[in-house]
């Protein structure tokens, strides 16, 4: 397959992070050090980055499980892959429940938690169980009829007259302070869309050969959009005001009319592409997730009329979890895990990588031997 | 790999006292009648093998000692090879065909070839083979129906064709345990993988050109006799929203009309969910004027949005269901009575309001853009769907159906090939990867 379908793994989830969490968590440090932390974060997202992928690519059309498999106990394996699989299901969930209270806040508020989160539970109970292939293709489909549209709410946001320079040069003054490791992360999670190579990496079965210059986009497109991310909504609301905002960018687009047209209020576009485009991303991490879960687990006497059963005991699990976790969460709880998860999520990606390092020494020893 | 044998080639011997003359032809593109009277008859009353030879070389058009491209080309364009001693002759035999053949009624084109493909599996193939006439188009003659035991034609180009779908198909055809296949329609909803099926996964067509142009790209095609169309395999999303005429225009209209399909498939599918999300859920999204337009067209409906769309949509399917079946003459008044009572009676009577009206010629209109019956039908059922979500959901439902709908697209496969996919980076054969 095609490399294109790489870079739209990193695409998703840099923008779905737009909208949710990490504005907030970035303007809640604004005077203390938060252009610092987008760059420090930066870093950090594109070093994973790079590593991970020019690791992964050694081993062409490879999954992470089955490498593990491949070349660890079957102890470590096992164990591994549950515990990554468990990780890249949090991911989504969290993403899940951040959405679900979005949608219900933002476009329908008669509407009930869980009667929301059944909703966009659909797409992604089809769309787990599909093949990795056809996930890639839906979702290059979906990005490409949705991030132009996006761009074009951005670049309204850059040329709006209520964007005030000044206050967006606020933050640049206070460069000197140093951001806590909250910011940080929460900076370099919006790299981590690459991680989902964990599983996807199956359908790249040439090697990928990602050129500098492309790295440095990724790059150069991340800083952007973390910037725009941040400022934006600080230009527009100003540094004192956009503080007590919980949906920082939210707000900012409801803050945009579109003259000449059938609708007037940017917001309900705005939010129904961002939801669309999380969705792509849930169900990149609940792919990786019920992927991996299916390979470790295997229970063939679990069968029903010749079907393994397993899968669909997982979805169900999925399922019942989610349902079971909207009920016990509320906003600020959400926002205080997702805080801490992106502070959880580097060492943990990061440990994953080193794993993957290892891996790749004894493959190589393997092959040398 | 499939064998390669072309059925379609006869060879006829010719015997007296000893000598053999052998002619070669191709059944379906030869005149019968003629065959007779130029050959058979003449060889038996001329009885002397070298005035027999010298006949041969005084008829119209004969080439003596073609080289084997000119003879396989010969025969490809309907001429007859008649072999004695080593000496080839060549004379062209071409059927001309005056009857059966009619214009096309379901897939009209405004400036291209006129006629469709006949209920005679004999006439279709000469009618594909005079448009291509090349020797490497290759057919395969199966049967089917476990009772009827109609004739089915595989038809492809040997040089360009996937051998990975040519065997897919072979083998599909294979299984299919019908007592009887009537039409290719019948045919395409049997390859389909799954029992239940919306989306049709294979372009069925009545045009010659259609066909041969899909022959041309080494796609597979399957004629059954009996029916005027073909089935095209493997077949893509994007096929479906092709016209004939595409290519006949210059480049920019066509792609306005294809922008125009595009456009009519989304109002068509969007837009009676996106009136019930919009008034039901989100009014404020639309402009105030708008918003207040909208509600003051409502004012005197009595019932919520979703109730005056389902009435209207039902009232728009009946009068199109009825005007189908009835004969011409009678459906004219369908059509006047139903639109009278729809467009101003449903109105005046606030049952439904204006714009809902409106509405519903909309998507009636738009839905009859989609080129090719398959799809249309579909894409109206599908906005049924669409609209459930709306009702449901408002718009972030219509949002998710939408997603929903593409995770589906994507998730289907058309003899192997992925049914929905963007196709950037041109690769003829992506079947091997799938």
């Amino acid at each position: 397959m095609g490399n294109r379908y790489y870079y739209y793994l990193i695409a998703g989830t840099m923008t779905a992070n737009v909208v949710a969490f990490v504005p907030r968590i970035l303007i809640n440090s604004r005077t203390d050090g938060m252009i610092v932390a987008i760059i420090i974060g930066t870093i950090i997202g594109m070093v994973l980055l790079y590593t991970y992928t020019t690791l992964m690519d050694q081993f062409p059309g490879k999954t992470y499980a089955e490498l593990l498999d491949l070349y660890t106990p079957k102890w470590f394996s096992i164990g591994f892959t549950l515990i990554t699989a468990s990780i890249w299901f949090m991911s989504g969930l969290l993403f899940l429940l951040g959405f679900t209270f979005i949608a219900r806040q933002f476009i329908n508020p008669e509407t009930s938690l869980s009667w929301m989160l059944g909703l966009l539970l659909i797409p992604l109970v089809f769309g787990m169980a599909m093949d990795s292939k056809r996930v890639l293709y839906a979702t290059e489909i979906i990005l490409l009829a949705i991030l132009p549209l996006l761009l074009v709410i951005f670049i309204k946001a850059y040329t709006s007259d209520e964007l005030d320079y000044t206050t967006m040069k606020i933050p640049l003054m206070h460069i000197g302070s140093m951001p806590t490791y909250f910011v940080i992360a929460a900076a370099g999670y919006t790299y981590d869309g690459v991680m989902n190579l964990a599983q996807f990496n199956k359908v790249f079965t040439r090697k990928r050969q990602i050129k500098y210059t492309m790295y440095i986009a990724i790059a150069a497109v991340g800083i952007t959009n973390l910037l725009t991310a941040s400022l934006v909504p600080i230009g527009i609301n100003g540094i004192d005001g956009v503080g007590s905002l919980k949906y920082p960018w939210i707000v900012t687009a409801d803050s945009f009319r579109i003259e000449f047209g059938f609708f007037e209020r940017i917001l309900f576009p705005f939010l129904l592409l961002l939801i669309a485009v999380a969705i792509i991303v849930i169900l990149h991490h609940w792919h990786v997730s019920y992927r991996f879960f299916v390979f470790t687990l295997h229970f063939p006497r679990l069968k029903y009329k010749g079907k393994e059963m397993m899968p669909y005991l997982i979805l169900v699990s999925f399922i019942t979890i989610s349902f079971i976790a909207i009920q016990k969460v509320d906003e600020p709880f959400i926002y205080m895990i997702e805080k801490w998860w992106f502070a959880i999520v580097q060492p943990a990606v990061t440990l994953h990588i080193i794993v993957l390092l290892y891996v790749y020494w004894r493959a190589k020893r393997c092959r040398d031997v | 790999m499939h064998q390669q044998k072309n059925e379609d080639i006869i060879k006829q011997e010719l015997k007296m006292n000893g000598t053999v003359v052998t002619l070669t032809y191709m059944r379906s593109m030869i005149d019968s009648n003629k065959l007779q009277t130029l050959f058979v008859k003449p060889f038996f009353e001329i009885k002397d093998i070298h005035i027999f030879h010298e006949y041969i070389h005084s008829l119209m058009g004969a080439k003596s000692n073609p080289t084997d491209d000119e003879r396989n080309d010969g025969l490809a364009g309907g001429s007859v090879a008649v072999s004695f001693n080593q000496n080839v002759t060549l004379i062209p035999l071409k059927k001309d065909r005056v009857d059966i053949v009619k214009e096309s009624s379901v897939e009209k084109t405004i400036q291209g070839p006129r006629f469709a493909f006949t209920e005679d599996l004999t006439a279709n193939l000469n009618l594909v083979r005079n448009r291509y006439q090349n020797p490497h188009l290759t057919m395969d003659i199966k049967v089917l129906g476990e009772r009827s035991h109609m004739d089915v034609a595989i038809l492809y180009d040997k040089t360009v064709v996937n051998p990975a779908v040519l065997d897919l198909v072979v083998e599909k055809l294979k299984k299919i345990k019908e007592p009887v296949v009537e039409t290719t329609e019948k045919l395409q909803n049997l390859f389909s993988d799954r029992s239940m099926t919306i989306f049709p996964v294979a372009v069925i067509t009545e045009r010659p050109d259609r066909v041969v142009y899909n022959i041309a790209q080494g796609k597979v095609i399957v004629m059954i006799d009996g029916s005027p169309f073909a089935l095209i395999a493997p077949s893509v999303f994007w096929d479906f929203f092709t016209s004939m005429d595409d290519f006949y225009q210059p480049y920019w209209i066509s792609q306005f009309f294809r922008f125009l399909r595009y456009t009519g498939l989304l109002i068509g599918l969007l837009i009676p969910a996106l009136y019930v999300g919009i008034v039901s859920y989100n009014p404020e999204l639309l402009k105030t004027e708008l918003a207040l337009s909208i509600a003051a067209s409502r004012q005197a409906v009595p019932y919520p949005s979703y109730v005056e769309v389902l009435f209207m949509l039902l009232m728009m399917e009946l009068l199109v269901e009825a005007s189908i079946r009835l004969p011409r003459s009678i459906s004219s008044t369908t059509t006047t009575v139903g639109g009278l009572i729809l467009g101003q009676a449903a109105t005046q009577a606030s049952l439904v309001s204006t714009i809902m009206i409106i509405i519903v010629s909309a998507v009636a209109i738009s839905n009859f853009c989609i080129p090719l019956n398959h799809m249309s039908m579909a894409m109206r059922v599908m906005k049924y769907v669409l609209l459930v979500f709306g009702i449901f959901y408002g718009l972030v439902g219509i949002m998710i159906g939408l997603l929903l709908l593409i995770f589906y697209l994507t998730s289907l496969s058309s003899f192997g090939e992925p049914y929905l996919k963007i196709y950037i980076q041109k690769k003829p054969n992506e079947i091997k990867e799938v």
